[in-house]
């Protein structure tokens, strides 16, 4: 079925690091807000996402906690993986069999497009819809819990890179303002 | 203080035309990112403010459009949507707004702190200024201080700030300013 079809085209991808370009749209204004950074995914558990324009911030999944750092307003904040249900668009891409099939109805949305909607109630996006060209990812649509579409274009993407867990590694800057959320 | 203030740069109004100025300011909009903290949760969050009158809009969404919330005050109304879920609140008592939201927000008054001024009709103490700008103020138990300014369409207006009282904390940092623009 669809689920089998995507978990195809991630399976056989250890690492993916690349650069994406994102535009979101906003109800009622035409003006999308645009913004870009780089990404590294070693399947299944550790993802990075750095916005580096026209804003600052680095979110880091690892299988413990995931960081948010906003360097323009000084913060970071450490949440536990474990329990918390809630997921994003790239603990899609990064999760493995038994997350995807647990927590999204897939349906195929066109040649190498898939279309996921999450099946907890509440979660934090309505729908996602992943492109491929051949194996390779190419994009990103997000219809977010206002129903305002999110695209993500994603280049210069190198598969199986070498990456380890050390790529993964997040200290917090010196000043910023922690928040860590207990286990 | 003992020293007297150094005269303001050339160019920049004196406080008092600059308040006047300011307090007619009825329609705006403000792009940026916000992080909240209290005792128990710290969120950070993009952030659309639009401003008509007395109506404020804000939409918060995280990265990829996650979690994206939209809030509607006016009056004692306050109204907040996320995904299908819309909850429509009545803020007139002070801590309405804390019992709903699980956050302690000055939403009567943060509309004129943005535009770096005072919330008018209440008292306000601690003003600091810095070349005809304010650098701090406390009102109903708030302590705001403006950490940065912008020029944007004829108007100078505060960049960064950040707000507190108790246990609740906020820092607003804002990209792109429309003053008087129709939302």
């Amino acid at each position: 079925d669809a689920t089998d079809d995507l978990l195809q085209h991630l399976n056989g991808l250890v690492s993916l690091t690349g650069e994406f370009s994102q535009q979101q749209y906003p109800e009622g204004s035409t003006q999308p807000i645009s913004s870009e950074g780089q990404f590294k995914l070693l399947r299944p558990d550790y993802f990075s996402w750095e916005i580096t324009a026209p804003d600052s911030q680095l979110i880091i999944a690892t299988p413990e906690y995931i960081w948010q750092h906003d360097r323009d307003l000084e913060t970071v904040t450490r949440r536990p993986v474990a329990g918390s249900e809630k997921s994003s668009p790239l603990q899609v891409l990064a999760g493995e069999e038994a997350a995807l099939r647990a927590g999204y109805t897939v349906e195929q949305a066109g040649p190498g497009r898939f279309r996921l909607t999450p099946t907890a109630s509440g979660a934090d996006f309505r729908q996602l819809e992943v492109e491929f060209a051949g194996n390779t990812l190419t994009g990103m649509e997000i219809l977010d819990n206002l129903g305002q579409r999110v695209d993500v274009e994603f280049s210069h993407l190198v598969r199986d890179a070498p990456l380890g867990k050390s790529d993964f590694d997040f200290t917090p800057p010196k000043g910023a303002d922690l928040f860590y959320y207990d286990e | 203080c003992a020293t007297t203030p150094a005269p303001p740069p050339a160019g920049t109004a004196p406080w008092q035309e600059r308040l006047e100025r300011l307090s007619t300011l009825q329609s705006w909009q403000a792009q940026g990112k916000l992080a909240l903290r209290n005792g128990a949760a710290a969120e950070s969050a993009n952030l659309l403010w639009r401003q008509q009158d007395g109506r404020s809009e804000l939409q918060l969404s995280g990265p990829l459009g996650v979690a994206a919330t939209q809030i509607l005050a006016e009056g004692e109304r306050l109204e907040v949507r996320r995904g299908e879920e819309l909850r429509i609140l009545d803020i007139s008592t002070p801590q309405a707004v804390e019992l709903s939201t699980g956050w302690d927000l000055p939403l009567k008054a943060l509309p004129y702190w943005m535009l770096g001024i005072p919330q008018p009709g209440a008292e306000a103490t601690d003003l600091a200024f810095e070349n005809e700008r304010l650098t701090t103020l406390s009102q109903d138990g708030w302590q705001v201080s403006f950490d940065a300014y912008g020029q944007f369409g004829g108007y100078t207006l505060p960049t960064r700030l950040r707000v507190s009282r108790g246990e609740t904390s906020a820092r607003l940092f804002v990209r792109d300013w429309q003053p008087g623009s129709e939302p």
